[in-house]
Protein backbone atom coordinates (compact mmCIF):
# COMPACT_ATOMS: atom_id res chain seq x y z
CA UNK A 1 0.00 0.00 0.00
CA UNK A 2 1.20 3.74 -0.99
CA UNK A 3 0.95 5.93 1.71
CA UNK A 4 -0.16 9.51 0.90
CA UNK A 5 2.94 12.07 1.21
CA UNK A 6 1.24 14.40 4.10
CA UNK A 7 0.35 11.09 5.75
CA UNK A 8 3.49 9.81 5.70
CA UNK A 9 5.11 13.37 6.85
CA UNK A 10 2.68 13.27 9.78
CA UNK A 11 3.70 10.13 10.66
CA UNK A 12 7.13 11.34 10.51
CA UNK A 13 6.45 14.24 12.81
CA UNK A 14 4.86 11.67 15.20
CA UNK A 15 7.67 9.29 15.80
CA UNK A 16 10.32 12.30 15.68
CA UNK A 17 7.78 14.33 19.11
CA UNK A 18 7.84 10.52 20.24
CA UNK A 19 11.98 10.21 20.42
CA UNK A 20 11.90 13.85 21.47
CA UNK A 21 10.00 12.73 24.57
CA UNK A 22 11.70 9.85 25.20
CA UNK A 23 14.92 12.42 25.17
CA UNK A 24 13.23 14.81 27.31
CA UNK A 25 12.11 12.11 30.06
CA UNK A 26 15.62 11.96 31.82
CA UNK A 27 15.11 15.86 33.00
CA UNK A 28 11.27 15.46 33.26
CA UNK A 29 12.02 12.40 35.92
CA UNK A 30 15.20 14.45 37.74
CA UNK A 31 12.30 17.22 37.86
CA UNK A 32 9.54 14.97 39.46
CA UNK A 33 11.52 13.20 41.95
CA UNK A 34 13.02 16.16 43.40
CA UNK A 35 9.66 17.27 44.55
CA UNK A 36 8.95 14.13 45.76
CA UNK A 37 9.63 12.48 49.37
CA UNK A 38 12.14 9.48 49.71
CA UNK A 39 9.77 7.16 50.87
CA UNK A 40 7.46 7.11 47.33
CA UNK A 41 11.08 6.37 45.39
CA UNK A 42 10.21 2.27 46.19
CA UNK A 43 6.43 2.03 45.70
CA UNK A 44 5.14 0.38 42.70
CA UNK A 45 3.70 1.17 40.08
CA UNK A 46 5.90 3.85 39.92
CA UNK A 47 3.95 7.47 38.45
CA UNK A 48 4.65 9.80 36.72
CA UNK A 49 3.27 12.66 39.12
CA UNK A 50 4.54 12.79 42.48
CA UNK A 51 1.96 11.76 44.86
CA UNK A 52 3.24 14.37 47.31
CA UNK A 53 4.38 17.07 46.78
CA UNK A 54 7.21 18.99 49.26
CA UNK A 55 9.27 22.05 47.07
CA UNK A 56 10.91 21.77 50.62
CA UNK A 57 13.15 18.96 49.51
CA UNK A 58 15.05 22.17 47.58
CA UNK A 59 15.43 23.72 51.20
CA UNK A 60 17.06 21.12 52.41
CA UNK A 61 19.03 20.14 49.32
CA UNK A 62 20.68 23.57 49.64
CA UNK A 63 21.73 22.56 52.76
CA UNK A 64 22.45 19.06 52.58
CA UNK A 65 25.59 20.17 50.52
CA UNK A 66 27.16 23.67 50.47
CA UNK A 67 25.56 24.44 47.28
CA UNK A 68 25.68 28.18 47.01
CA UNK A 69 29.58 27.99 47.45
CA UNK A 70 29.46 25.51 44.73
CA UNK A 71 27.87 27.31 42.34
CA UNK A 72 29.66 30.30 42.94
CA UNK A 73 32.68 28.29 42.50
CA UNK A 74 31.71 26.98 39.41
CA UNK A 75 30.31 30.59 38.42
CA UNK A 76 33.73 32.21 39.06
CA UNK A 77 35.46 29.66 37.14
CA UNK A 78 33.48 29.48 34.17
CA UNK A 79 33.08 33.17 33.84
CA UNK A 80 36.79 34.25 34.12
CA UNK A 81 37.30 31.68 31.74
CA UNK A 82 35.04 32.68 29.17
CA UNK A 83 36.22 36.36 29.31
CA UNK A 84 39.54 35.21 28.90
CA UNK A 85 39.39 32.99 26.35
CA UNK A 86 36.52 35.06 23.85
CA UNK A 87 39.30 38.11 24.47
CA UNK A 88 41.94 36.36 23.95
CA UNK A 89 40.97 34.07 21.20
CA UNK A 90 39.52 37.03 19.42
CA UNK A 91 43.19 39.15 19.25
CA UNK A 92 44.87 35.90 17.96
CA UNK A 93 41.75 35.31 15.23
CA UNK A 94 42.74 38.91 14.15
CA UNK A 95 46.38 37.56 13.39
CA UNK A 96 45.78 34.46 11.81
CA UNK A 97 43.45 36.38 9.18
CA UNK A 98 43.93 39.82 8.49
CA UNK A 99 47.59 40.33 8.92
CA UNK A 100 49.75 38.42 6.14
CA UNK A 101 53.05 37.04 7.73
CA UNK A 102 55.42 33.99 7.08
CA UNK A 103 54.66 30.97 8.63
CA UNK A 104 51.21 31.89 9.41
CA UNK A 105 49.38 29.11 7.76
CA UNK A 106 51.42 26.68 9.45
CA UNK A 107 51.61 27.29 12.69
CA UNK A 108 47.41 28.23 12.59
CA UNK A 109 47.77 23.85 10.87
CA UNK A 110 49.24 22.90 14.58
CA UNK A 111 46.89 24.87 16.34
CA UNK A 112 43.70 22.93 14.81
CA UNK A 113 45.75 19.66 15.55
CA UNK A 114 45.99 20.52 19.18
CA UNK A 115 42.10 19.85 19.12
CA UNK A 116 43.06 16.58 18.77
CA UNK A 117 44.66 15.62 21.81
CA UNK A 118 43.01 14.09 24.23
CA UNK A 119 42.92 15.94 27.73
CA UNK A 120 43.46 12.26 29.90
CA UNK A 121 47.06 12.97 27.64
CA UNK A 122 47.59 16.17 29.06
CA UNK A 123 46.61 15.73 32.81
CA UNK A 124 49.51 14.56 34.07
CA UNK A 125 52.34 16.98 32.99
CA UNK A 126 49.58 19.80 33.29
CA UNK A 127 49.21 18.85 37.04
CA UNK A 128 52.51 18.36 37.71
CA UNK A 129 53.02 21.89 35.79
CA UNK A 130 50.86 23.55 37.60
CA UNK A 131 51.80 22.12 40.82
CA UNK A 132 55.11 23.34 40.45
CA UNK A 133 53.49 27.24 40.00
CA UNK A 134 51.95 26.43 43.49
CA UNK A 135 48.63 26.82 41.27
CA UNK A 136 47.01 23.28 43.19
CA UNK A 137 44.95 24.54 45.76
CA UNK A 138 44.13 27.47 43.74
CA UNK A 139 40.97 27.97 40.84
CA UNK A 140 44.00 29.31 38.80
CA UNK A 141 44.10 26.05 36.95
CA UNK A 142 40.88 26.12 35.71
CA UNK A 143 40.43 29.31 34.18
CA UNK A 144 44.46 31.16 33.82
CA UNK A 145 45.12 28.90 30.76
CA UNK A 146 41.66 30.30 29.10
CA UNK A 147 43.66 34.07 28.96
CA UNK A 148 45.79 32.55 26.71
CA UNK A 149 43.23 31.29 23.98
CA UNK A 150 41.86 28.09 22.86
CA UNK A 151 42.01 26.08 19.61
CA UNK A 152 38.72 26.15 19.02
CA UNK A 153 37.91 29.54 19.76
CA UNK A 154 40.51 30.95 17.73
CA UNK A 155 39.18 28.59 14.86
CA UNK A 156 35.90 29.70 15.18
CA UNK A 157 36.39 33.63 15.01
CA UNK A 158 38.96 33.19 12.27
CA UNK A 159 35.92 32.02 10.14
CA UNK A 160 34.43 35.10 10.51
CA UNK A 161 37.39 37.36 10.36
CA UNK A 162 37.99 35.83 6.81
CA UNK A 163 34.52 37.41 5.76
CA UNK A 164 35.59 41.04 6.39
CA UNK A 165 36.32 42.09 3.20
CA UNK A 166 40.37 42.88 3.09
CA UNK A 167 39.59 46.28 1.35
CA UNK A 168 38.07 47.74 4.70
CA UNK A 169 41.24 46.47 6.63
CA UNK A 170 43.41 48.61 3.18
CA UNK A 171 41.41 51.63 3.60
CA UNK A 172 41.80 51.57 7.38
CA UNK A 173 45.62 51.32 7.27
CA UNK A 174 45.31 53.92 4.48
CA UNK A 175 43.84 56.20 7.01
CA UNK A 176 46.61 55.42 9.33
CA UNK A 177 45.37 53.34 11.64
CA UNK A 178 47.36 50.64 13.26
CA UNK A 179 46.57 46.51 13.40
CA UNK A 180 45.68 46.83 16.85
CA UNK A 181 43.17 49.71 16.37
CA UNK A 182 41.45 47.98 13.15
CA UNK A 183 41.03 45.29 15.68
CA UNK A 184 39.53 47.09 18.53
CA UNK A 185 37.14 49.53 15.80
CA UNK A 186 36.23 47.13 12.85
CA UNK A 187 36.99 43.62 13.60
CA UNK A 188 35.56 43.32 17.22
CA UNK A 189 32.28 45.70 16.69
CA UNK A 190 31.81 43.51 13.27
CA UNK A 191 31.69 40.26 14.61
CA UNK A 192 29.92 40.59 18.23
CA UNK A 193 27.37 37.52 17.17
CA UNK A 194 30.07 35.25 16.75
CA UNK A 195 32.15 36.31 19.73
CA UNK A 196 28.82 35.69 21.72
CA UNK A 197 28.30 32.24 20.68
CA UNK A 198 32.27 31.69 21.31
CA UNK A 199 31.32 33.22 24.87
CA UNK A 200 28.48 30.71 25.22
CA UNK A 201 30.42 27.77 23.84
CA UNK A 202 33.34 28.21 26.83
CA UNK A 203 30.62 29.04 29.59
CA UNK A 204 28.65 25.33 29.11
CA UNK A 205 32.14 24.17 28.85
CA UNK A 206 33.70 25.03 31.69
CA UNK A 207 29.78 25.14 33.50
CA UNK A 208 29.95 20.77 32.48
CA UNK A 209 33.11 20.13 33.13
CA UNK A 210 34.22 16.91 35.43
CA UNK A 211 36.97 15.59 34.91
CA UNK A 212 39.61 19.20 34.92
CA UNK A 213 38.23 19.95 38.26
CA UNK A 214 38.43 16.93 39.61
CA UNK A 215 42.33 16.47 38.75
CA UNK A 216 43.24 20.13 40.01
CA UNK A 217 40.70 20.90 42.56
CA UNK A 218 41.70 18.77 45.80
CA UNK A 219 40.48 20.91 48.85
CA UNK A 220 36.26 20.29 49.12
CA UNK A 221 35.59 24.06 49.49
CA UNK A 222 36.78 24.74 46.30
CA UNK A 223 34.63 21.96 44.21
CA UNK A 224 32.58 22.62 41.73
CA UNK A 225 28.91 21.88 41.09
CA UNK A 226 29.62 18.70 39.37
CA UNK A 227 32.64 17.38 41.34
CA UNK A 228 29.93 18.52 44.53
CA UNK A 229 26.99 16.23 42.91
CA UNK A 230 28.94 13.53 41.87
CA UNK A 231 31.17 13.22 45.44
CA UNK A 232 27.19 13.49 46.92
CA UNK A 233 26.10 10.74 45.10
CA UNK A 234 28.84 8.86 46.07
CA UNK A 235 28.40 9.54 49.80
CA UNK A 236 28.16 5.69 51.33
CA UNK A 237 24.92 4.93 53.36
CA UNK A 238 22.58 5.63 50.82
CA UNK A 239 21.71 8.28 48.73
CA UNK A 240 19.43 10.87 49.53
CA UNK A 241 18.05 10.86 45.64
CA UNK A 242 15.35 13.07 45.83
CA UNK A 243 17.55 16.02 47.21
CA UNK A 244 20.83 15.13 44.79
CA UNK A 245 17.94 15.53 42.18
CA UNK A 246 16.49 18.81 43.91
CA UNK A 247 20.15 20.10 43.62
CA UNK A 248 20.95 18.57 40.44
CA UNK A 249 17.70 20.54 39.19
CA UNK A 250 19.45 23.93 40.46
CA UNK A 251 22.67 23.04 38.50
CA UNK A 252 21.23 22.88 35.30
CA UNK A 253 18.83 25.94 35.51
CA UNK A 254 21.96 28.38 34.08
CA UNK A 255 22.10 25.58 31.32
CA UNK A 256 18.07 26.28 30.57
CA UNK A 257 18.63 29.93 30.84
CA UNK A 258 21.24 29.78 28.34
CA UNK A 259 19.56 27.67 26.29
CA UNK A 260 15.90 29.05 26.20
CA UNK A 261 17.35 32.75 24.93
CA UNK A 262 19.88 31.47 23.00
CA UNK A 263 19.58 28.35 21.22
CA UNK A 264 19.38 29.75 17.62
CA UNK A 265 23.24 31.03 17.87
CA UNK A 266 24.11 27.48 19.49
CA UNK A 267 23.07 25.84 16.62
CA UNK A 268 24.74 28.09 13.70
CA UNK A 269 27.90 27.93 16.39
CA UNK A 270 27.92 23.98 15.50
CA UNK A 271 27.01 24.40 11.84
CA UNK A 272 30.33 26.88 11.60
CA UNK A 273 32.85 24.36 13.79
CA UNK A 274 31.37 21.76 11.43
CA UNK A 275 32.56 23.85 8.48
CA UNK A 276 29.59 23.15 6.36
CA UNK A 277 28.68 27.06 6.49
CA UNK A 278 30.74 30.48 7.22
CA UNK B 1 61.49 41.50 2.90
CA UNK B 2 60.41 44.64 2.48
CA UNK B 3 60.30 47.37 5.25
CA UNK B 4 56.37 46.99 4.93
CA UNK B 5 56.28 42.87 5.19
CA UNK B 6 58.81 43.38 7.97
CA UNK B 7 55.89 45.40 9.74
CA UNK B 8 53.05 42.72 9.12
CA UNK B 9 55.60 40.60 10.77
CA UNK B 10 55.90 41.85 13.22
CA UNK B 11 52.28 42.79 13.96
CA UNK B 12 51.70 39.07 12.56
CA UNK B 13 53.58 37.78 15.79
CA UNK B 14 52.31 40.60 17.87
CA UNK B 15 48.97 39.22 17.87
CA UNK B 16 49.46 35.35 17.69
CA UNK B 17 51.94 35.93 20.23
CA UNK B 18 49.57 34.83 23.76
CA UNK B 19 48.48 31.84 21.88
CA UNK B 20 52.10 30.71 21.19
CA UNK B 21 53.08 30.93 24.68
CA UNK B 22 49.55 29.27 25.61
CA UNK B 23 50.71 26.91 22.87
CA UNK B 24 53.95 26.39 24.65
CA UNK B 25 52.77 26.37 28.06
CA UNK B 26 49.90 24.89 28.00
CA UNK B 27 50.61 21.56 24.94
CA UNK B 28 54.21 21.17 24.31
CA UNK B 29 56.16 21.32 27.26
CA UNK B 30 53.12 19.26 29.01
CA UNK B 31 52.99 16.79 26.39
CA UNK B 32 57.15 16.26 25.88
CA UNK B 33 57.93 16.45 29.97
CA UNK B 34 54.94 13.14 29.34
CA UNK B 35 56.82 11.55 26.86
CA UNK B 36 59.66 11.98 29.69
CA UNK B 37 58.38 10.79 32.64
CA UNK B 38 56.55 7.81 31.25
CA UNK B 39 60.07 6.33 31.02
CA UNK B 40 60.68 7.42 34.85
CA UNK B 41 59.37 6.31 37.86
CA UNK B 42 57.62 9.19 39.55
CA UNK B 43 55.61 9.45 42.60
CA UNK B 44 55.86 13.13 42.88
CA UNK B 45 57.56 12.72 46.36
CA UNK B 46 60.81 11.96 45.06
CA UNK B 47 62.33 13.68 41.44
CA UNK B 48 61.20 11.46 38.44
CA UNK B 49 63.82 8.33 38.02
CA UNK B 50 64.83 7.28 34.65
CA UNK B 51 64.03 3.39 34.20
CA UNK B 52 64.06 2.97 30.15
CA UNK B 53 60.80 0.72 28.80
CA UNK B 54 59.75 -0.43 32.20
CA UNK B 55 56.51 1.00 32.18
CA UNK B 56 55.88 -0.12 28.77
CA UNK B 57 56.43 -3.91 29.60
CA UNK B 58 54.60 -3.53 32.87
CA UNK B 59 51.79 -2.21 30.97
CA UNK B 60 51.68 -5.12 28.41
CA UNK B 61 51.39 -7.46 31.16
CA UNK B 62 48.99 -5.43 32.95
CA UNK B 63 45.42 -7.41 32.97
CA UNK B 64 43.26 -3.84 34.52
CA UNK B 65 45.07 -2.03 31.57
CA UNK B 66 43.78 -4.48 28.77
CA UNK B 67 40.62 -4.40 30.41
CA UNK B 68 40.44 -1.00 30.26
CA UNK B 69 41.35 -0.97 26.41
CA UNK B 70 39.26 -3.81 25.79
CA UNK B 71 36.20 -1.67 27.65
CA UNK B 72 36.95 1.62 25.61
CA UNK B 73 37.51 -0.35 22.37
CA UNK B 74 34.10 -1.94 22.83
CA UNK B 75 32.59 1.28 23.39
CA UNK B 76 34.10 2.81 20.29
CA UNK B 77 33.18 -0.31 18.10
CA UNK B 78 29.76 -0.44 19.46
CA UNK B 79 28.99 3.51 20.60
CA UNK B 80 30.33 5.24 17.81
CA UNK B 81 28.45 3.84 14.90
CA UNK B 82 25.87 3.53 16.75
CA UNK B 83 24.77 7.16 17.75
CA UNK B 84 25.83 7.98 14.63
CA UNK B 85 23.42 5.46 12.76
CA UNK B 86 20.86 7.06 15.58
CA UNK B 87 21.77 10.90 14.93
CA UNK B 88 21.54 10.37 11.25
CA UNK B 89 18.21 8.22 11.53
CA UNK B 90 17.07 11.13 13.41
CA UNK B 91 18.30 14.01 11.31
CA UNK B 92 16.99 12.61 8.09
CA UNK B 93 13.73 12.94 9.42
CA UNK B 94 13.99 16.70 10.19
CA UNK B 95 14.92 17.02 6.47
CA UNK B 96 12.30 14.54 5.12
CA UNK B 97 9.38 17.13 7.16
CA UNK B 98 11.41 20.55 7.28
CA UNK B 99 9.58 23.80 6.82
CA UNK B 100 7.40 23.68 10.00
CA UNK B 101 8.16 26.11 13.10
CA UNK B 102 6.82 23.55 15.48
CA UNK B 103 10.06 21.34 14.04
CA UNK B 104 12.54 23.65 14.64
CA UNK B 105 11.18 23.61 18.60
CA UNK B 106 11.89 19.99 18.59
CA UNK B 107 15.36 20.01 17.76
CA UNK B 108 15.71 21.43 21.31
CA UNK B 109 14.71 18.08 22.84
CA UNK B 110 17.22 16.33 21.05
CA UNK B 111 20.17 19.31 21.38
CA UNK B 112 19.84 19.83 25.17
CA UNK B 113 21.21 17.07 27.07
CA UNK B 114 24.40 17.59 25.22
CA UNK B 115 24.72 21.31 27.12
CA UNK B 116 23.54 19.83 30.03
CA UNK B 117 26.45 18.27 32.52
CA UNK B 118 27.29 15.00 31.85
CA UNK B 119 27.21 14.22 35.56
CA UNK B 120 23.88 15.47 36.04
CA UNK B 121 22.73 12.90 33.25
CA UNK B 122 24.49 10.61 34.60
CA UNK B 123 23.50 11.25 38.24
CA UNK B 124 19.58 10.33 36.79
CA UNK B 125 20.44 7.92 34.98
CA UNK B 126 21.87 6.11 37.67
CA UNK B 127 18.55 6.66 39.50
CA UNK B 128 16.73 5.70 36.62
CA UNK B 129 18.67 2.01 36.18
CA UNK B 130 18.45 1.55 39.74
CA UNK B 131 17.70 -2.10 40.22
CA UNK B 132 14.75 -1.83 43.02
CA UNK B 133 13.35 1.44 42.24
CA UNK B 134 14.58 2.21 38.73
CA UNK B 135 11.88 3.59 36.06
CA UNK B 136 13.49 2.15 33.45
CA UNK B 137 13.41 -1.51 33.94
CA UNK B 138 9.83 -0.06 34.91
CA UNK B 139 9.09 0.70 31.18
CA UNK B 140 10.35 -2.29 30.02
CA UNK B 141 8.02 -4.24 32.36
CA UNK B 142 4.80 -3.09 31.04
CA UNK B 143 6.36 -3.94 28.03
CA UNK B 144 6.73 -7.82 29.56
CA UNK B 145 10.56 -7.80 29.39
CA UNK B 146 12.32 -8.49 32.83
CA UNK B 147 14.77 -6.14 32.61
CA UNK B 148 18.47 -7.15 34.03
CA UNK B 149 20.10 -5.53 37.07
CA UNK B 150 21.82 -2.80 34.52
CA UNK B 151 24.57 -1.49 36.73
CA UNK B 152 25.51 -4.45 39.10
CA UNK B 153 26.03 -7.47 36.34
CA UNK B 154 29.21 -7.61 34.68
CA UNK B 155 27.54 -8.28 31.42
CA UNK B 156 25.18 -5.10 31.52
CA UNK B 157 27.00 -2.57 32.43
CA UNK B 158 28.70 -1.77 28.94
CA UNK B 159 25.16 -1.67 26.97
CA UNK B 160 24.00 0.60 29.72
CA UNK B 161 26.90 3.24 29.15
CA UNK B 162 25.97 3.05 25.51
CA UNK B 163 22.54 3.81 26.00
CA UNK B 164 23.15 6.48 28.22
CA UNK B 165 25.31 7.64 25.92
CA UNK B 166 22.43 8.04 23.29
CA UNK B 167 21.72 10.94 24.23
CA UNK B 168 24.43 12.88 23.35
CA UNK B 169 23.64 12.68 19.75
CA UNK B 170 22.92 16.15 19.35
CA UNK B 171 25.71 18.06 18.15
CA UNK B 172 25.87 15.38 15.00
CA UNK B 173 22.40 15.12 14.21
CA UNK B 174 22.61 19.42 13.81
CA UNK B 175 25.52 18.83 11.36
CA UNK B 176 23.95 15.84 9.69
CA UNK B 177 20.23 18.34 9.29
CA UNK B 178 22.71 21.00 7.81
CA UNK B 179 24.77 18.61 5.70
CA UNK B 180 21.15 16.71 4.19
CA UNK B 181 19.84 20.69 3.44
CA UNK B 182 23.33 21.71 1.74
CA UNK B 183 22.83 18.58 -0.87
CA UNK B 184 21.28 20.69 -4.31
CA UNK B 185 17.58 19.69 -4.80
CA UNK B 186 18.45 19.17 -8.97
CA UNK B 187 20.43 15.96 -8.21
CA UNK B 188 17.48 14.32 -6.67
CA UNK B 189 15.28 15.51 -9.25
CA UNK B 190 17.68 14.19 -11.69
CA UNK B 191 17.58 10.52 -10.33
CA UNK B 192 13.75 10.78 -10.17
CA UNK B 193 13.33 11.72 -14.14
CA UNK B 194 15.74 8.70 -14.23
CA UNK B 195 13.99 6.42 -12.40
CA UNK B 196 16.02 5.81 -9.72
CA UNK B 197 14.71 3.95 -6.22
CA UNK B 198 15.24 5.72 -2.92
CA UNK B 199 17.89 2.97 -2.29
CA UNK B 200 20.16 4.05 -5.31
CA UNK B 201 19.33 7.94 -3.97
CA UNK B 202 20.60 7.32 -1.15
CA UNK B 203 23.86 5.36 -1.82
CA UNK B 204 24.72 7.38 -4.75
CA UNK B 205 23.89 10.79 -4.12
CA UNK B 206 22.99 11.27 0.16
CA UNK B 207 25.64 9.84 1.54
CA UNK B 208 28.37 11.09 -0.66
CA UNK B 209 27.31 14.36 -0.45
CA UNK B 210 27.03 14.66 3.14
CA UNK B 211 30.00 12.52 3.57
CA UNK B 212 31.96 15.12 4.72
CA UNK B 213 29.76 15.50 7.90
CA UNK B 214 29.88 11.46 8.42
CA UNK B 215 33.81 12.13 8.34
CA UNK B 216 33.68 15.23 10.78
CA UNK B 217 31.08 13.58 13.42
CA UNK B 218 32.95 10.02 13.18
CA UNK B 219 36.34 11.47 14.33
CA UNK B 220 34.75 14.09 17.06
CA UNK B 221 33.22 11.11 18.44
CA UNK B 222 35.87 8.38 17.90
CA UNK B 223 38.24 10.96 20.64
CA UNK B 224 35.66 11.94 23.22
CA UNK B 225 34.82 8.20 23.39
CA UNK B 226 38.65 7.21 23.81
CA UNK B 227 39.11 9.72 26.90
CA UNK B 228 35.62 8.53 28.36
CA UNK B 229 35.26 8.83 31.64
CA UNK B 230 32.46 10.71 34.06
CA UNK B 231 29.57 8.22 32.35
CA UNK B 232 31.21 5.22 33.64
CA UNK B 233 32.91 6.90 36.65
CA UNK B 234 29.38 8.47 37.77
CA UNK B 235 27.11 5.20 37.10
CA UNK B 236 29.20 2.37 37.93
CA UNK B 237 32.71 3.20 38.94
CA UNK B 238 34.15 1.45 35.91
CA UNK B 239 32.98 -1.66 37.90
CA UNK B 240 31.80 -4.46 38.56
CA UNK B 241 35.04 -6.27 38.29
CA UNK B 242 36.15 -3.91 35.91
CA UNK B 243 33.64 -4.91 33.36
CA UNK B 244 33.05 -0.87 32.55
CA UNK B 245 36.63 0.60 33.37
CA UNK B 246 37.56 2.65 30.72
CA UNK B 247 41.05 3.73 29.36
CA UNK B 248 40.93 7.04 31.20
CA UNK B 249 39.69 5.75 34.23
CA UNK B 250 42.92 3.59 34.54
CA UNK B 251 45.26 6.84 33.47
CA UNK B 252 43.36 8.89 36.07
CA UNK B 253 43.89 6.42 39.22
CA UNK B 254 47.51 5.54 38.22
CA UNK B 255 48.40 8.94 38.35
CA UNK B 256 45.99 10.17 41.14
CA UNK B 257 44.75 7.34 43.16
CA UNK B 258 48.12 5.41 43.18
CA UNK B 259 50.70 8.73 42.00
CA UNK B 260 52.10 6.54 39.73
CA UNK B 261 53.06 9.30 37.25
CA UNK B 262 55.32 7.31 35.30
CA UNK B 263 53.44 4.25 34.43
CA UNK B 264 50.46 6.66 33.93
CA UNK B 265 51.94 8.83 31.75
CA UNK B 266 53.22 5.41 29.71
CA UNK B 267 49.21 4.29 29.52
CA UNK B 268 48.60 8.30 28.44
CA UNK B 269 51.13 8.36 25.78
CA UNK B 270 49.68 4.77 23.96
CA UNK B 271 46.30 6.34 24.40
CA UNK B 272 47.59 9.78 22.38
CA UNK B 273 49.53 7.70 19.87
CA UNK B 274 46.04 5.35 18.85
CA UNK B 275 43.98 7.94 19.05
CA UNK B 276 46.98 9.59 16.38
CA UNK B 277 46.92 6.62 14.43
CA UNK B 278 43.05 6.33 14.43
CA UNK B 279 42.43 9.47 13.26
CA UNK B 280 45.11 9.09 9.83
CA UNK B 281 43.56 5.68 9.70
CA UNK B 282 40.08 6.79 9.25
CA UNK B 283 41.35 10.18 6.99
CA UNK B 284 43.50 7.56 4.35
CA UNK B 285 40.62 4.61 4.37
CA UNK B 286 38.19 7.91 3.53
CA UNK B 287 40.39 9.57 1.01
CA UNK B 288 38.60 8.62 -2.13
CA UNK B 289 34.98 8.30 -0.46
CA UNK B 290 35.04 12.02 0.62
CA UNK B 291 33.40 14.19 -1.82
CA UNK B 292 34.26 17.81 -0.69
CA UNK B 293 32.18 20.28 -3.17
CA UNK B 294 34.24 21.80 -6.18
CA UNK B 295 34.64 25.02 -5.12
CA UNK B 296 37.98 24.46 -3.90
Amino acid sequence: MKMRPHIRKLLVVLVLVFFAAIFAFPFYWMVITSFEPLKDFMKLPLVFFPRHFIPENYIRAIHYMPFFKYFLNSSWIAIMSTIGTTLTSSFVAYGFSKIKWPMRDLIFMITLATMMIPFVVLMIPLYIEFKSFGWIGSFKPLWVPAWFGSAWSIFFLRQFYMTIPSELVDAAKVDGASHLQIWFRIALPLTKPALSVVALFNFIWSWQSFLQPLVFLNNKDMYTLTLGLASFQQRHGGVEWNLLMAAATLATIPILIIFVFMNKYLIEGIHITSGLKG
Amino acid sequence: MTKREKKEFIWGVVFVFPWMIGLALFYFYPILTSLYYSFTRYTIISAPKWVGLLNYKWLLTDNIFWTSVENTLYFMVIGVPLTQITALVIAYMFYYVRKSKTLGFLKVFYLFPVLVPGVILAIVWNLMLNSQYGVFNFFLHLLGINGPNWLESTYWTKPAIVLVGLWYIGMSMIIYIAALNDVPKELYEVADLDGAKWWTKLSQITIPMISPAVLFNIITGMISIIQLFDLPYILTSGGPNYSSYTWAMQIYDNAFTYMNMGYASASAWLLFLITFALTVLIFILSKNKIYYGGEE
